[in-house]
């Protein structure tokens, strides 16, 4: 399914960037002593299964789209609990 | 520096040997640091998530792309195992700090935890092939099947999804236990899949690395929320996982996956029993 490759493919690029970013800044907070750049930067990669959902969510079935968007609901309630409450 | 160094080399070491014997890297990862080192668990366990997180961030689009797995197939298990997964981060957290003893508590629940995934890894016999019942209406409804190239038999097999209600369930306790204590939960999703599902076996491994991958991130928001979850851990912890699972699957090919088994679980007993120490000396004041 195109869904499925789209997905796919959104996770591997997606985490190799975010991969690099983390090491090259980890390496510099070392030097700078600043822990928030990199927090922040690992906050990015928790995003990644929400994005690559948003990206398979046009080419999706209708019952597929349906899930989705329960499963992307459930994650926005349960980081609005978990950074906002 | 040096703690950094430390967990990089673990992680690398775990990473390489976690493919090969057929478990995540989270159940390795948090019950060995836990038993041989003195960092907080807490931080542990928000490291563990993490690296559970990067694990299958690593493996999945493959699994993916050669149709192992597919979304039909893991949405309708997500939306359970999302709901209690973030539960269970939430009492994990709740039962280390909020009680005078809490930390101790959840690391010899931790150890006892670690010996019943053994006596499940060391009791459970995996069906390559299991033969599938009919249908259910869950399954029909959101077509829970798919297709792939099986490379054991050299031809394309046919794979779908049975006991899906059953399964519900069962996915629901392994969320909570997961988010709990940090780890990945491959080694429950596995044999429900598996057993339970009637999935074939490597289909069964690359859905539950998808799994872990769309309902690890809300449990790591709760342990980032809680400050849980430390760069000096967790960046040498996700490079040294990840350098060590493209090493670790290089080298399946190579080395018997049953002596790595067998030398996985017995790492496993001795942290499981270390845990369990541990955390009965510390609850018993002994320190």
């Amino acid at each position: 399914m195109r869904d499925d490759r789209v997905f796919a493919e959104t996770v591997r690029i997606s985490f190799y960037l975010i991969l690099g970013l983390m090491t090259v800044v980890f390496i510099f907070s070392k030097f700078m002593g600043d822990k928030v750049v990199v927090t922040n930067v690992l906050l990015m990669l928790t995003f990644i299964p929400a994005l690559s959902l948003i990206t398979a969510l046009p080419l999706a079935q209708r019952r597929i789209k349906f899930l989705i968007l329960a499963v992307l609901a459930e994650m926005v309630l349960a980081y609005y609990l978990a950074f906002h409450s | 520096m040096e703690m950094e160094a430390f967990i990089f080399l673990f992680s690398l070491v775990i990473g390489i040997i976690a493919p090969l014997s057929g478990v995540g890297g989270g159940v390795m990862f948090v019950p060995l640091l836990t038993a041989f080192s003195g960092i907080n668990v807490d931080y542990i366990r928000g490291g563990g998530v993490m690296v559970a997180l990067a694990s299958s961030l690593t493996s999945s689009p493959t699994a993916i792309k050669r149709g192992f797995t597919n979304l039909r197939m893991v949405l309708p298990l997500i939306l359970i195992s999302n709901l209690t997964a973030f539960g269970g981060g939430y009492l994990g957290l709740y039962i280390s700090r909020e009680f005078p003893e809490g930390k101790h508590y959840i690391t010899l629940m931790l150890g006892l935890l670690l010996a019943f995934i053994l006596f499940i890894m060391s009791t459970t016999e995996r069906v390559e092939f299991p033969e599938p019942k009919g249908r259910d209406k869950i399954c029909s409804f959101f077509q829970m099947e798919g297709e792939c190239f099986e490379p054991s038999i050299g031809k394309d097999i046919r794979y779908s999804a049975s006991n899906t209600t059953i399964a519900l369930a069962m996915f629901a306790f392994v969320g909570l236990v997961a988010g709990m204590f940090g780890l990945g939960a491959g080694w429950a999703n596995v044999p429900v899949l598996n057993l339970v599902m009637l999935l074939p076996i490597r289909v069964a491994v690359a859905t539950s690395m998808l799994i872990i991958l769309l309902n690890t991130s809300i449990a790591a928001w709760v342990y980032m929320a809680k400050g849980a979850v430390l760069p000096e851990i967790t960046v040498p912890a996700i490079l040294g996982m990840t350098i060590g699972s493209k090493i670790g699957a290089e080298l399946t090919l190579r080395v018997s996956p049953r002596i790595i088994r067998s030398a996985v679980m017995f790492i496993l007993l001795i942290a499981a029993a270390t845990n369990i120490i541990k955390g009965v000396m510390g609850i018993a004041g002994i320190t």
